[in-house]
């Protein structure tokens, strides 16, 4: 039991990554951009996101599934400060061999709500282009039910919906968009809190995202749809669970996901879809390692 | 007493002068910074919000926003900065499409004279600035369009044609 709930400790550190992202207004697919969402308008997003984790070497041969569609909701409070909101909806599901057999464990429902501000703190603006920095700042709230339980008992603390805890995240999101091209860069860092006597590890990531427009090649007047070829990046190094104040060896380490994908952009819609990869996950113990992340992603102004 | 007769007479000898045409019936904006499509609805929707403004259409190649006044309406365009601002870019270079009567301001040169609007002119063009002085005082109605420039705080129009009105 002790290994199955390492396990799933770092699992939910990495499926709160992969699962929650909080980029609404434009170009990445698995983070927050710095370009901007204007006074009093509103952007909706709805995301599904299904997660594989399969690469166990443990005996208890653990099969994890999660389906994740986080809704995402902007609101421009001026042109350069921003508000986010992500509620997901989650359903988890963990197949696992143990004395009594195989069996299945899992929930579905709401999780935690997160939200986050992110204000533009300098920007060069030249037709056609923009350079554009913004901290941003975020607070995922405990939302979700964390004391679920199934017919063996309460559910591991990973396999529940929330996580009991206060996370407060700030980071740094860089942004170069031209007509042709996009760029963004963006660092943060994640304080986890404790939570019924269980604390995820704290984590740092650093996301890159380029996108290419393919279509059209040559710009007509007006405004026309765009499609983008995305490549994105993530680099993630997570700090030892604690549980009981006590350092969990099977939980932490770095991992390096790469992520292609496409995106149809037009002036009220974004379509798009990516499978992130994963490239290296040097996980602490016996934790278990995702096989890929599929997400598919729908935006609209309003 | 006097009051009650005076106002509405006033009123009555501003709309006379100054038709309907006399407003700024279209403007086209620089929009730096926006280059994507789903940046562009942003700047639409702030620009509908300035008043006067029917219809807007962005042209993401060439970075601008064209926005086109109702029947009769006049686009305020000092907001139009602000609006562009308000969606998170930078307003670059302007130009109005704006009829009215070119008046002398004092000595202080050439004026268009809009409803209760005026608009101050500089006209480098010497040809131009001679067509521009012939119908001073004419009460003939014209459409000037151009450059519009905050300098100062005042807002200055550098014509760059003048069409008389069509009937």
């Amino acid at each position: 039991m002790t290994r199955l709930t390492s396990f799933c400790f770092c699992w939910l550190v990495s499926m709160c990554c992969l699962l929650v992202p909080l980029q609404v207004v434009a170009a990445p697919i698995t983070f927050v951009t710095a370009l901007p969402v204007a006074r009093g308008e509103m952007l909706v997003r709805a995301q599904t996101k299904l997660l594989r984790a399969t690469d166990d070497d443990s005996p208890g041969d653990r099969d994890l599934t999660v389906w994740a569609v986080p809704v995402i909701a902007a609101y421009g409070i001026t042109g350069k400060l921003a508000l986010f909101g992500v509620l997901p909806v989650l359903d988890k599901e963990m197949e696992v061999t143990t004395p009594l057999g195989r069996m299945k464990r899992g929930d579905s429902g709401i999780g935690d709500l997160t939200a986050l501000a992110r204000y533009t703190v300098w920007k060069k603006d030249e037709p056609g282009k923009t350079l554009r920095l913004a901290p941003f700042m975020a607070l995922k709230m405990p939302t979700g039910q964390d004391d679920a339980t199934d017919s063996i008992g309460k559910l591991p603390q990973p396999l529940q919906l929330g996580s009991g805890s206060w996370d407060y995240t700030a980071g740094l999101v860089l942004t170069r968009q031209t007509l042709a091209r996009q760029f963004d860069g963006s660092l943060s860092y994640t304080v986890k809190t404790e939570a019924d006597g269980f604390e995820f590890g704290d984590e740092i990531r650093f996301d890159l995202s380029y996108q290419y427009r393919l279509w059209p090649r040559r710009l007509t007047s007006g405004v026309v749809g765009f499609v983008y070829g995305v490549l994105e990046s993530t680099l993630m190094w997570r700090d030892n669970n604690t549980v009981q104040g006590i350092d969990d060896p099977d939980s932490g380490g770095v991992t390096w996901y790469l992520a292609p994908g496409v995106q149809y952009v037009t002036r009220r819609t974004v379509l798009e879809m990516a499978v992130q990869l994963p490239v290296v996950q040097n996980l602490n113990g016996t934790a278990l390692k995702n096989d890929f992340a599929a997400i598919m992603s729908f935006r609209m102004n309003f | 007493m006097m009051k009650i007769f005076f106002i509405p007479l006033v009123t009555a000898l501003v709309f006379f002068t100054c038709p309907a045409f006399a407003r700024v019936s279209s403007l086209v904006v620089e929009v730096n910074g926006m280059a994507c499509p789903f940046c562009a609805f942003g700047v639409e929707k702030r620009m509908q919000h300035v008043p006067g403004v029917e219809s807007v259409a962005v042209d993401i190649q060439a970075g601008t926003a064209r926005a086109t006044a109702g029947h009769e309406g006049s686009i305020q365009y000092q907001d139009v900065p602000r609006a562009v601002k308000e969606a998170g870019f930078t307003a670059g270079d302007m130009w109005i499409t704006a009829g009215g009567r070119v008046e002398n301001n004092g000595g202080n040169g050439l004026i268009l004279q809009m409803k209760e609007l005026f608009i101050p002119l500089t006209v480098d063009d010497n040809v131009l600035k001679q067509r521009l002085t012939a119908v001073v005082g004419t009460g003939r109605q014209v459409v000037l369009k151009g450059r519009i420039r905050s300098k100062e705080g005042a807002w200055i129009l550098y014509p760059e044609t003048m069409e008389p009105k069509k009937p």
